[in-house]
């Protein structure tokens, strides 16, 4: 084991579960052949960068977060997060009374 | 006979990204020369673990600036009122402070930072903010226009990419 394992693997957590998630959870265990404490692990780790993607998309979305933020809540570089923007269909949120105002600006600038 | 004098710009990643998607980053270097922070040239290359290939945006990025097209330049000074209301150590806070700074056009696609620069009076430039200039300009018709708009629905909300559209309907530039 690495030292970075180690330290990983540092803390446990005790959670009951239903009979119907055991069942389920042995059923994934006998199909996937992977140890049930990995397959729990990579189960959890995958919720928690669900949630933390979905938050950030929703930062994006509702305009609340900058692009930088919501990569940084999502634990993802600017542009990896800008990727995971265009995959999942999220759109930026201009102000919408901005239409037209900067582009004459910029024309008037040239001139 | 000498070169005009261009205007200079300052632009983020997100807007670099979306303008070479579109294919208009040859009217950018047309008209104005271009300054990035060194938070943003970061930003563009993206040299985390998860990088597969270098995209197309990076490598016109590279050769631009190799072509001292684009200018690596950051601010002297962060305006508080910035840091109190845009991320720390970001690509638009400083995109912005330097905006600010030199007093020259601050283009960014990303909507939190591009609203405050808009309530603070700075007039920002974003992507559909450029089609219709070089609408203006007469360097692209408004069919085109609205063919380069429609490119960016999957990338701005259908709200605003409808009421941009209608730019193009009033006016008679064609």
């Amino acid at each position: 084991m690495t030292k970075e394992t180690e330290y990983k693997l540092k803390k446990s957590k005790t959670i009951r579960l239903s009979d119907s998630a055991i069942k389920n959870i042995n059923y994934m265990v006998n199909e996937t052949k992977i140890s049930e404490s990995e397959l729990l692990r990579s189960m959890i780790e995958k919720a928690i960068e669900e949630y933390r993607l979905k938050k950030a998309f929703n930062g994006i979305e509702s305009g609340k977060e900058s692009i930088a933020n919501a990569a940084k809540i999502a634990g993802l570089s600017y542009r990896d997060f800008y990727e995971k923007m265009l995959e999942n269909n999220i759109k930026t949120n201009f102000n919408e009374k901005a239409v037209g105002v900067s582009g004459k600006k910029l024309l008037l600038k040239t001139k | 006979m000498g070169q005009s004098i261009k205007l200079k710009i300052v632009i983020d990643a997100s807007f670099w990204i979306n303008i070479v998607y579109l294919e208009l980053d040859k009217y950018l270097v047309k008209y104005f020369d271009i300054y990035m922070v060194s938070k943003v040239e970061e930003e563009i290359l993206n040299n985390s673990e998860h990088k597969v290939y270098d995209s197309e945006d990076m490598e016109i990025f590279l050769e631009l600036k190799n072509n001292k097209q684009i200018f690596i330049k950051n601010p002297i000074n962060i305006p508080k009122k910035l840091l109190d209301n845009l991320q720390s150590n970001s690509g638009e806070l400083y995109t912005i402070a330097l905006g600010i700074e030199n007093k020259i056009s601050i283009c960014i696609d990303d909507g939190n930072p591009y609203n405050f620069c808009f309530r603070e009076g700075l007039s920002p430039v974003n992507s559909i903010d450029f089609i219709y200039f070089l609408y203006l300009k007469k360097e692209i018709n408004s069919k085109q226009s609205i063919n380069y708009i429609n490119k960016l629905q999957r990338r701005i909300k259908l709200s605003y990419i409808e009421k941009a559209k209608k730019l193009f309907k009033v006016r008679n530039y064609d």
